[in-house]
Parts: C-alpha cells; sequence; structure tokens
C-alpha cells in the first residue's frame, strides 16, 4: 500500500518518542538552569540598581556641592556690589597696607596683600583706607583704592567659614572665580585662610 | 528576562519534536537523544527567553552542533558534500517552481524505511521540514540561510528520488538518491 510521501515520512517520524525519563530529565534540565539564570538575573538586577543609586548618590551629592558654591558665589557678589557702590566712609585713611591693617585690630586676621600681583600693585599704589564691613554674616576688612583716574576699587578679605569652604582656594592651584554685576568685575578666591573679594569697574 | 521567572518553554510535544528533528540529521536515536541534550542545554544558557521564534532557534542550535560533532570527527566534508555545500540550482522544468506538494509523492513505508538510512542527515532533515512541519520552500529557505531556489532544487531532486525508487527499488538507485 502506497500513501503520500507525507503522512509516510510522519509515520515514520512518529515512531521516534523520548521515553519518560529522558523526557523528565530534559525538563529538569530547564527547570535547573532556569533558576540558575533567574538567580544571576537577580543579583545582576541587584547590582545594577546599587550601582544605579550610588551614581545617582553620588551625582546628587555633587550637583548638590556644585549649587552650594553657586549661590554662595551669587551671594557674596551680591552683596559686596553694593556694599562696593555704597561707598560708605572709610573708617581709616592711609595709603600704607602696614598703618590700614593696624586698625582692623578686632578682627581675627591682619589685611593681607594677596599673591596675585596686581592686587598687590593697586594696595600699593592706589591704597586710600579701609573700614569694617560684613559678608555674609563674617566681620571683614574692606579696603579701598583709587587710581589716579580716579577709577576705585574694594579689597574685601574675611576670615574663613565653613559657608565659604567652596570658594576656589588658590594656595591649592585653584582659579579665582570672577563674576560680572552692574558692570563691576568681582573677582572671588581664597588665600591664607582667608576669603579675598576684588570689585572694580568692570571696564578696569 | 523578566524579573519574574520565565514560564517554561519545554514539555512533552516540543521535546519529540525537536528530537524527530535530531534524529532526522543523525538517523540515530542515541545520537539524537544526546543532540538534543546539548542542544537544549545550549538554548536555554543562551537567549531563548529572548527569542519569539523558540522552536527555530532550538532546531539551528541542535544543527549547528551536529555539523560541529561531524567536523571534530573529520568527517563533515564526507557527509555535507551533497548537501551544504552543493547549493546548485538543477535545471528544472517550469512547473516545479511552484511550491511542490508532498501529496505528489506516493511511497510505502517500508520502502522510505529503507531508503530513510540511505539519505544524507541534510536530505532527511530537508524532508523533516518539507512533510513533517509542512513548510513551504520559503520558509525552509529562511531556516536554512539558502536561496529559495537551491531549496527548490533540492526538493525536486529529492522528490524525483524517491519517485524513481519507488518505481524501481534498487540499492543503485538508493545510491543515486544520496549522491544526486
Amino acid at each position: 500500500m502506497t500513501d503520500s510521501l507525507k503522512d509516510v515520512a510522519k509515520n515514520l517520524f512518529n515512531e521516534f518518542e523520548l521515553d519518560d525519563k529522558k523526557i523528565n530529565e530534559l525538563l529538569a534540565l530547564e527547570n535547573t538552569i532556569s533558576k540558575n539564570r533567574f538567580s544571576v538575573s537577580i543579583i545582576t538586577r541587584v547590582v545594577a540598581l546599587f550601582a544605579v543609586v550610588v551614581f545617582i548618590t553620588v551625582f546628587s551629592v555633587n550637583q548638590n556641592s556644585l549649587y552650594k558654591k553657586e549661590n554662595m558665589v551669587n551671594l557674596i557678589v551680591a552683596e559686596v556690589v553694593n556694599n562696593h557702590r555704597y561707598l560708605k566712609p572709610l573708617e581709616v585713611t592711609s595709603n600704607q597696607l602696614n598703618d590700614v591693617s593696624k586698625y582692623f585690630n578686632q578682627l581675627s586676621f591682619s589685611p593681607y596683600a594677596s599673591k596675585y600681583e596686581n592686587v598687590v600693585s593697586v594696595l600699593k599704589n592706589s591704597l586710600i583706607g579701609g573700614r569694617y564691613c560684613s559678608i555674609q554674616g563674617n566681620t571683614a576688612a574692606q579696603l579701598r583704592m583709587q587710581s589716579s583716574e580716579g577709577s576705585i576699587s574694594t579689597l574685601f578679605q574675611a576670615g574663613m567659614s565653613d559657608s565659604f569652604a567652596k570658594i576656589p582656594n588658590i594656595d591649592k592651584g585653584e582659579a579665582s572665580v570672577i563674576q560680572y554685576k552692574d558692570g563691576y568685575e568681582v573677582q572671588i578666591w581664597q588665600e591664607k585662610g582667608l576669603l579675598m573679594v576684588w570689585v572694580k569697574p568692570a571696564s578696569s | 528576562m523578566g524579573l519574574y521567572a520565565v514560564k517554561p518553554f519545554f514539555n512533552k510535544d516540543n521535546l519529540n519534536q525537536l528530537y524527530r528533528f535530531a534524529i532526522a540529521l543523525t538517523a540515530n536515536s542515541q545520537t539524537a537523544e544526546d543532540l538534543l541534550h546539548t542542544g537544549i542545554e545550549r538554548a536555554l544558557t543562551g537567549k531563548l527567553s529572548t527569542i519569539d521564534n523558540k522552536m527555530a532557534y532550538v532546531r539551528t542550535i541542535i544543527r549547528n552542533a551536529w555539523y560541529d560533532e561531524l567536523r571534530k570527527k573529520k568527517s563533515h566534508n564526507e557527509v555535507s558534500s551533497d548537501f551544504l555545500e552543493d547549493n546548485s540550482e538543477v535545471e528544472i522544468n517550469p512547473t516545479s517552481l511552484l511550491e511542490p506538494d508532498s501529496n505528489d509523492v506516493t511511497i510505502q513505508q517500508i520502502q522510505l524505511q529503507r531508503i530513510w538510512i540511505l539519505l544524507s542527515d541534510q536530505q532527511r532533515e530537508l524532508l523533516y521540514l518539507w512533510c513533517i512541519l509542512g513548510m513551504t520552500a520559503a520558509e525552509i529557505a529562511i531556516e536554512l540561510k539558502l536561496p529559495r531556489g537551491t531549496v527548490l532544487s533540492k526538493i525536486h531532486r529529492l522528490k524525483a528520488a524517491l519517485q524513481k525508487y519507488h518505481q524501481q527499488p534498487s540499492p543503485a538507485l538508493a545510491n543515486e538518491v544520496r549522491h544526486d
């Protein structure tokens, strides 16, 4: 008796069947491998999740730190520009830094000339006096300079506090921050444990 | 793979289907069992859970495992010479370019059993895909990564040889099927 190739082939192949023992062995194999893969997958996911949490935490801390730094710089800039512009009367007048420094005996530090040569030069040639003030609630010295052309600049110096900790420290090789506000250039940095802020007309 | 345990894919039916596929390749029940075990293990440790057509994926793994095995035994060239490396398209009449029908060929069960062992592994695989799984030439071409014309030619040769054997069953003719 002849049949179609399809039917005959089906009959032929259907003669081959796995016994129950082999079926169970293969099903158990799937169960074992799947469980192992599932465990590995869970561990992988937990590790990945942990890594993401760590990344987000570090990123957030950095962002927060950056925000705090930028926020503090902005606050200082606004405050010193106002102080500078207001030109309150000087409490001590002298063109010698030593004389002016002696006046600030209520400070925990003596006003200092800075590493920046342009600051030193201006102090040396244009100092006219100083007065007490404050920066973000910290008592500070305000040294006023006036050039022969009449251009006035102010160097503020305050003792360090935690709130200034993010300000660049030039003793550590960090660059000072320069910002502009209302036509003034404001340069801010830490030096020798002091907060230094120099305000001058932006065009000078 | 999702966060939760994956539902098992294999069951008695699809394991037997894959076993028969392995039988088609090996023509030996014990070798087929070993090959099936290897294929399933590789599939489960591979990308099975992410594959849509899982059966085709497992068949591919089984097929590759079989030819790897043959290569290791250094008999691959001999075995594959009439299929894998002979992908030429024979001259066939225009009607043969139509989808071949396995019902066109009639044969006795006993005849197929006798000729079965004389077919190459690739010819048995072709028979399995075409007759058992009912794949079209285009589907077989995709599964075997061959041009459809080549698959049509192979089916044409297989049909012709089986017909011829049915009419004149002789060892010489069976040999002709194997080395067409």
